[in-house]
């Protein structure tokens, strides 16, 4: 066997294993931005973690959380446990609102419908209130009860780190517009 | 005399006066150098604080020209050369705590991927019998599950519930005794997005509680009638098969699995259960199910294929055939769930004794008042020896009750049941319970 096909499969793998480098989030974020910004961190501070334990009813182990920003809408990509495995939600953030959600990691049993379209049509336009409240309820799937708690804890989170990104933007931006205006 | 004092006093006076002319004089000097002295110092710091001021008025202009003019990501100048240093001594501070928590991770990585959870059910049966039926008043710590799952790769997971049935698997007072029992363990292979393969012990996909049967999800105390005469829930057999997506809002499942194995001629259904220990292969069974569900509304149905449910040493041939059509909807706060189930026996046995056909069926809406207490009321019927009505077995229940959730994962019910079986031997009454899932 000559060492020509060897070589092609060897970069044909390397091409594949490079091919699948890119995560779910990043194709994802490629799909709604039409490219791949800059991730950026928001920590988590214990004052945010406190009010997370008291929103979703359980505590939540990250200490910072990824988002990508364009244009001023954001997207969040948020773990959440389901029954057998962790639960990866996507949501496109704008002014407040869900403009887009898609499940992107779930490998539930029965909990793997909450990837279907019409299940998330139901997250479109969802705002959070002060207490961490949706505005709307969210019908479930018979079944799946974990899983769809799951995506709409992920939806409060998403929104709520949203808005806490939204809130230390408009102060700077604040300050700034001071900083200027003092100016002669 | 006299005159001579007289000049001398005036002299004196004079002199005095004099004295004090020239005392005045110097005085004034010294007021007058003060002064100038004063007014020198006084130019001299006017001039300093002059300067300075016009020192800090050129600051604060070039500062605020700075703030107007650089974006805050960009930065110039000796400040932001420091600013950049003392930057990257964060990030590789940064990129050290990373690597140091990978290596930690790493130890860790046995664990990776498991998950721990289980419920719980506690129930409280006070019913009074009428007709010649018992009694009932009793305390049962009815079901205690630990549930242990692995991820094993992105494709691959493991699940399994060990179960310990009331409490204890020693006999009490009454000769009835509690298990352990395996209801699940197996491993499911994803073929890819849509379809995976188990094998291993499940749950067979029949009916609405088998496959979710945590407390949290179904109301009332007890499992309905229904599903747990005629779908014996919890209902596990060994197999594998396939389950997976037609399309977002189609699931079906497909196994091959052991079959009922019946050790006596009493041929309902929940006596052939054998959950996959030691289970008599020779005889297999196989299920499909399918179903559709869109948000608030599921419907389906399943149907299964026991070869021979009779024991390998029993020569009548006892073949059957289970089918079944469910739904489950939520309207608003409305919520509503309807079964029917009905099994076909085959065989001389069950003939005889009138288990050739047994069915069942209930209807149950419920009302959630908020996501913390939520209503119900069911009909139920159902009969195992249906093939024979003149023996008067057909079982009929009203339940009502009410389900509170203090956390979403752990319920308090409470419900109350009238019987009207045809053999008039009822029991009616309270049950209470609470239940967990984690």
């Amino acid at each position: 066997m000559s060492s020509k096909p060897i070589i092609f499969w060897i970069v044909g793998l390397l091409l594949a294993g490079v091919a699948r480098a890119e995560t779910e989030s990043d194709k994802f974020v490629r799909s709604v931005f039409g490219t791949v910004p800059e991730k950026q961190t928001l920590r988590l501070e214990s004052e945010t973690q406190a009010k997370i334990a008291s929103m979703l009813g359980k505590r939540y182990s990250k200490k910072e959380v990824t988002y990508w920003e364009q244009n001023g809408r954001r997207i969040w990509v948020v773990d959440a446990q389901g029954k057998v495995s962790s639960i990866q939600t996507g949501f496109v953030v704008e002014q407040g609102q869900i403009a887009k959600s898609e499940v992107l990691v779930c490998k539930e049993d029965h909990g793997r419908q909450v990837r279907s379209a019409r299940f998330l049509k139901q997250f479109t336009g969802l705002v959070i209130n002060e207490k961490g409240q949706l505005n709307r309820r969210i019908d479930g799937l018979s079944g799946a009860t974990i899983s769809v708690y799951a995506v709409t804890g992920s939806a409060k989170l998403a929104l709520y780190f949203d808005s806490l990104v939204a809130a230390q933007t408009s102060m700077d931006s604040a300050s700034n517009n001071l900083a200027s205006s003092s100016s002669p | 005399m006299k005159r001579v004092m007289k000049r001398g006093i005036v002299l004196l006076c004079v002199l005095t006066a004099f004295s004090s002319f020239a005392a005045d004089a110097t005085l004034e000097e010294r007021l007058t150098a003060l002064e100038e002295k004063f007014a020198k110092e006084a130019s001299a710091r006017e001039e300093i604080l002059l300067n300075r001021i016009s020192e800090l008025e050129k600051q604060v202009q070039t500062l605020s020209e700075q703030v107007a003019t650089v974006k805050p990501a960009e930065a110039s100048g000796a400040d932001s050369e420091s600013l950049s240093t003392r930057v990257s001594a964060v990030e590789q501070e940064v990129a050290e705590m990373k690597d140091t928590n990978e290596k930690e991770f790493k130890l860790l990585e046995p664990l990776k991927g498991i998950t721990i959870g289980g419920y719980g059910e506690l129930h409280y049966n006070e019913l009074e019998g009428s007709g010649g039926a018992k009694d009932k008043s009793e305390v049962d710590l009815h079901r205690f599950v630990v549930t242990v799952g692995k991820e094993f790769n992105e494709q691959t997971r493991f699940f399994s519930e060990m179960e310990i049935e009331h409490a204890t698997t020693e006999d009490n007072k009454d000769g009835d005794d509690g298990y352990v029992v395996v209801e699940q363990a197996y491993v499911d292979f994803d073929l890819n997005e849509e379809h995976t393969a188990r094998g291993g012990v499940f749950l067979v996909p029949v009916g609405l509680l088998n496959e979710n049967h945590e407390p949290g999800r179904f109301y009332g105390v007890e499992r309905n009638g229904v599903e747990n005469q005629i779908i014996p829930t919890t209902w596990g057999e060994a197999g594998a098969g396939l389950h997976g997506l037609l399309s977002d809002t189609w699931r079906y499942d497909a196994y091959l699995h052991t079959g009922f194995d019946l050790t006596s001629t009493n041929y309902t259904i929940r006596n052939a259960r054998q959950k996959g220990g030691y289970a008599d292969s020779s005889d297999p069974a196989a299920t499909a199910a399918l179903n559709w569900s869109i948000p608030g509304v599921t419907i389906g149905g399943s149907s299964q294929y026991q070869q021979d449910m009779s024991s390998g040493d029993n020569k009548d041939n006892i073949s059957a055939i289970l089918g079944e059509l469910h739904t489950d909807l939520a309207w608003r706060k409305w919520g509503f769930r309807a079964l029917y189930a009905q099994w076909e026996l085959d065989g001389n046995g069950p003939e005889q004794q009138g288990s050739d056909r047994q069915l069942g069926w209930y209807l149950e809406p419920s009302y959630k008042f908020t996501d913390k207490v939520g209503v119900f009321a069911r009909y139920s019927e159902w009969n195992n020896l249906a093939g024979d009505r003149s023996k008067d077995a057909g079982k009929e229940q009203v339940s009502a009750g009410v389900n509170y959730y203090p956390h979403p994962q752990m319920v308090l019910k409470a419900d109350y049941q009238w019987q009207f079986n045809e053999d008039n031997k009822d029991q009616d009454g309270v049950n209470l319970g609470m239940g967990y899932e984690f």
